[in-house]
């Protein structure tokens, strides 16, 4: 049982994304998916271990680039007190903001990576915008536990490992979920010992929560007088 | 062709009534009409209004909108950064927030730094605004065959750093939406750059906008309106946009057929009403006519009624006064016609002057006799009286229609059984007997008698004593007659039959019928006969005692009828002059007999005729005219032709008849009296009748051998004779005795079977050449022919 688990985290370590914790071993890899089976990517856990193990340090160095007009990645999860950076990879430029509680920030029109880095102080959800380009979102999901993942492109979230001493409850947030789901450790375990898959109550978007490019965009690429 | 009441009335009121009901239709349909057009114009005009204000409101509203836009930080910012994918991102995203469908940047000083349209034919205006005015622009466009609200506004930061122009497309949403606001159908046609083609946008089904493509723009405007009229649309047109080869024109319309919906309902509602109103009309006019024609048609019977000669009286007891005065007239007018019919049907059965029963009254009572009681014998009398010229003559007729009058009194209070008496002719009554309750020979008897005795005694009339001869002729019903027609005539036979034999009454016998059928048969053969030829003569020779030769024969008429047979004179010689066609019938004779003479005469034979005439051929001056005219064609023969005539030919007009005898006898005719000795024959007669030569009557010389006194009478006539200066012949010489005897009393010539019977001409010449041979040879003896 346990080399199988290990063969299992060796195949998930490899393309896992986000990995914040060199967890110690053994850790779990949960399957999430929407009512239709369909794999649901960017849903974050979190197993709550508020006052019960060691907060996760805070970790420099992360970065949401801006590329097409998109967040990349969208969400990013990061322990409190990380810093992120927002590099621009796009010829335009975007004014990068967010109005949520648990950041506030604006950082003013600019292109290139010449810009400052956002540290998140307070646990929650921060909504990224960009004031000119109103198709992008993105998310950074500030948590104080150690034990966090985002579900990658295939719905999978690699948990690291925790014993139960450590963890009372799971949380999992999703963009389109109206509030985080909490489930029992009893009722991880099970799900975990079944190998079955957590499903959210929703129908994934599959454009949500990105609009497609504008018909006016290319269209005003004809009539500009002005090479820039 | 007659219509009846209750039609008219009812053509002339519902025709009347469906000519204003038709008329009223008609006025209200125009009405609607024109209220129909006329409310489609308002709606039109107040349409236009609404789209008006409907895109003027619009075009602020967007201007305010993309004002708010322009006036956010961060897009002044990216404005500002004169970048290009930052500008691109940035106005696109905006234009996004908008929903504009178009974006055009122009620099501050109007140069177009980007576009998502050719807009070069809207520039010069847009440029022209840039660099005129710092207010926003807010306009029509077309740019790429689309229509646009164009609005742009300068973006300040603070300076005028750009114009940012949002255009929104103007599409099939955009007049729906305006035509729900409106109620107006909006059609939009335009034309941008592109010169000939013309585009549109409509909330009505339209043809393909390139089958509107000519190259004048309003041509294509009228050529769509013109469809619109033409699927019943009233239209209006306004245009919006005519500026450098630009133009947009909109249309509005809406459907009279649809407008005209509304009255349409009304329209339906009065034909329903009209509809109602022409049943109830007919239904009261039938009630009318009905109300009206009811009494009419009561009166209608009535007259109907009267014709047929009912004479009820009628009464109406419903309807108008004048029809109560009509039928009150027609009541009186029944009983006048009734009393005037009664008065003539009185005068039609009656005899005007006397009153008495007329012929046709006697003959209505004779059929309603055999109809009531068929077997029932009685008694008719005709009665004649004989004396009635003389009386009318002497007394007049009034005394007469006074007899006529007693006459019927008399049988009114004759105690024989009842009779009734009527007058059918001015002088004959017809009595019928009531049925005989005895035996048929005792009840007639008892009629003669009874009607016998009536006429008996005289008739006083105004003091004068009319003695009324009567003849009576009796016929029994059924027994003789079964007809009244019949009655009368066989009646008449009977009464000239007993006027021949001179009885006062006698009894119908079949027998006298059969004569008298007899006797008008032959009448009427006899004029057959006269056109057909149907008579022949036979010639009986004469002979001379003193120059022992035949000198002359008598014609003797003969007629051999088809269905009579061999007819003798006897019989249809009277009757020839009853009738008068005895003229024609001597004539006839004498020009045959003449001929016949001169024949004779011409194959050297000298031998005379001698013809008969009859009594009324003497009073006749033509034929009398025709013998002078023949015999004088004839001139030197005459002395040989000896016209026979009787005694009777003086009876009944002696001076007329001598007149022309004497004429004969002046044109040197010999005459001859035949059958002298019979009859009326006199000496005064004989002494005034201017003739010749006497013939003996044959009853005289028949058994003149064996009859002295035949003998002294006949031998006192011959020397009376040749006293008197005349010849005499014997006829009726039957025996050589008679012969030798006659010669010995000196007659001059005999005639008889002694001699020869009567022969036909053709025969004679050849007997009188065998007689002179015999008399040669046989001086004395006679052969039989």
């Amino acid at each position: 049982m346990i080399t199988e688990l290990k063969k299992r985290l060796m195949g998930l370590l490899l393309c896992a994304i986000g990995l914040v914790q060199a967890a110690a071993e053994p850790f779990t890899s949960l399957h999430i998916v929407d009512l239709d089976g369909q794999a649901l990517a960017n849903a974050v856990v979190i197993l709550d271990a508020t006052g019960l193990g060691a907060p996760a340090e805070p970790v420099s160095g992360q970065i949401i680039d801006q590329k097409d007009f998109r967040f990349v990645p969208q969400v990013l999860a990061v322990a409190k007190g990380s810093a992120v950076r927002f590099p621009n990879s796009d010829k335009s430029r975007h004014q990068v903001y967010s109005f949520s509680p648990a950041k506030t920030f604006d950082l003013a029109l600019y292109g290139g990576n010449q810009v400052p880095k956002v540290r998140f102080d307070r646990t929650g959800l921060v909504v990224l915008g960009c004031n000119i380009h109103d198709s992008m979102m993105g998310f950074v999901y500030v948590v104080d536990s150690g034990l966090f993942a985002v579900s990658d492109t295939q719905g999978y979230a690699a948990l690291p490992a925790y014993d139960a001493a450590q963890a009372s409850q799971l949380t999992v947030w999703h963009a389109q979920l109206e509030q985080d789901i909490q489930l029992s450790l009893a009722e991880l375990n099970a799900l975990l010992a079944s190998d079955a898959d957590l499903v959210l109550p929703i129908h994934l978007h599959l454009e949500a929560p990105m609009a497609p490019a504008s018909d006016l965009r290319s269209r005003l690429q004809g009539y500009a007088s002005y090479d820039y | 062709m007659t219509i009846s009441l209750r039609s008219q009335l009812l053509l002339v009121f519902l025709s009347l009534l469906g000519l204003i009901l038709i008329a009223d239709l008609w006025a209200v349909s125009l009405t609607a009409d024109r209220a129909a057009r006329a409310n489609a114009t308002s709606q039109l005009a107040s349409a236009e209004q609404v789209f008006n204000s409907l895109l003027a409101e619009s075009q602020q509203q967007k201007t305010y909108r993309t004002e708010l836009l322009v006036a956010d930080f961060g897009f002044r910012q990216a404005i500002a950064t004169q970048q290009w994918d930052t500008l691109g991102s940035v106005l696109s995203n905006h234009g996004d927030r908008l929903g504009a469908d178009l974006i055009v940047l122009l620099a501050a000083d109007g140069d177009v730094i980007v576009s998502t349209h050719n807009l070069d034919t809207t520039l010069p205006l847009l440029r022209s605004h840039s660099q005129s005015s710092t207010d926003p622009f807010k306009g029509l466009v077309i740019a790429e065959q689309q229509p646009f609200q164009l609005v742009m506004v300068p973006v300040r930061a603070p300076n005028l750093i750009a114009w940012v122009g949002m255009g929104f497309v103007m599409d099939k949403a955009l007049v729906n939406r305006f035509r729900d606001i409106s109620n107006a159908d909006i059609s939009l046609l335009f034309r941008g750059d592109q010169a000939t083609m013309t585009g549109g946008i409509s909330t009505t089904e339209t043809a393909a906008w390139s089958d509107f493509s000519n190259v004048n723009f309003e041509q294509s405007v009228a050529e769509f309106d013109s469809q619109l009229r033409d699927r019943g649309n009233l239209s209006r047109q306004h245009l919006l946009l005519d500026s450098n080869r630009q133009k947009l024109t909109l249309v509005l319309s809406v459907s009279l057929t649809e407008a005209k919906l509304v009255f349409h309902a009304m329209e339906s509602r009065m034909v329903a009403i009209s509809g109602v109103g022409l049943v109830l009309a007919a239904i009261a006019t039938i009630l009318v006519a009905g109300h009206l024609t009811a009494p009419i048609n009561r009166l209608v019977r009535a007259a109907e009624r009267i014709g047929r000669g009912d004479y009820e009286p009628l009464t109406v007891t419903q309807g108008s006064s004048e029809l109560h005065v009509l039928s009150d007239t027609l009541n009186r007018m029944q009983r006048a016609v009734a009393e005037r019919e009664q008065y003539i049907r009185y005068q039609t059965l009656h005899h005007l002057f006397t009153g008495l029963p007329n012929r046709k009254y006697m003959h209505e009572l004779f059929d309603q006799r055999r109809l009531d009681q068929p077997n029932a014998q009685f008694a008719a009398a005709l009665i004649k009286i004989s004396n009635f010229d003389t009386l009318s003559d002497v007394y007049g007729m009034a005394i007469v229609d006074q007899m006529l009058q007693q006459v019927a009194q008399r049988f009114a209070i004759s105690p024989t059984p009842i009779m009734t008496l009527g007058l059918i002719v001015t002088d004959e009554l017809l009595l019928f007997s009531e049925p005989f309750s005895s035996s048929a020979e005792d009840s007639t008897q008892g009629f003669i008698d009874a009607v016998t005795l009536a006429f008996e005694r005289p008739f006083l009339c105004s003091n004068l004593e009319l003695q009324c001869e009567v003849r009576l002729a009796i016929l029994l019903c059924p027994a003789h007659v079964d007809e009244f027609e019949d009655t009368v005539r066989r009646a008449r036979i009977t009464l000239a039959e007993a006027r021949r034999t001179d009885q006062r009454s006698l009894v119908y016998d079949a027998i006298q019928e059969v004569r008298h059928l007899r006797k008008i048969k032959v009448t009427r053969r006899l004029q057959q006969a006269l056109v057909n030829d149907g008579f022949s003569l036979l010639f009986q020779p004469q002979y001379d005692l003193k120059t022992k030769r035949v000198y002359s024969a008598e014609a003797l008429i003969r007629w051999h009828d088809e269905e009579l047979g061999l007819m003798y004179p006897k019989e249809f010689i009277p009757l020839a002059e009853e009738s008068g066609v005895i003229c024609q019938i001597t004539e006839w004779v004498f020009t045959e007999a003449l001929k016949q003479m001169l024949s004779w005469q011409a194959a050297g034979y000298r031998i005379g005729v001698s013809i008969n005439l009859s009594a009324k051929d003497l009073l006749k001056d033509e034929l009398i005219d025709s013998v002078i005219r023949q015999l004088d064609a004839h001139d030197g023969e005459r002395s040989n032709l000896m016209l026979e005539i009787t005694e009777s030919a003086l009876v009944i007009d002696a001076e007329h008849a001598l007149r022309n005898l004497q004429r004969l006898y002046d044109a040197g005719v010999h005459l001859a009296m035949d059958d002298f000795g019979t009859g009326y024959s006199s000496l005064v007669q004989l002494k005034s009748m201017p003739v010749h030569e006497l013939k003996i009557d044959k009853s005289f010389v028949t058994n003149l051998c064996n009859d002295k006194a035949d003998q002294q009478i006949v031998r006192s006539t011959i020397d009376m004779a040749h006293q008197l200066g005349l010849t005499v012949i014997a006829e009726g010489v039957e025996s050589m005795a008679a012969w030798t005897l006659l010669g010995e009393m000196n007659c001059d010539s005999i005639q008889g079977y002694q001699l020869s019977q009567p022969i036909p001409a053709p025969d004679l010449l050849a007997w009188v050449d065998q007689f002179e041979q015999q008399q040669l040879t046989l001086p004395y003896s006679r052969a039989q022919g």
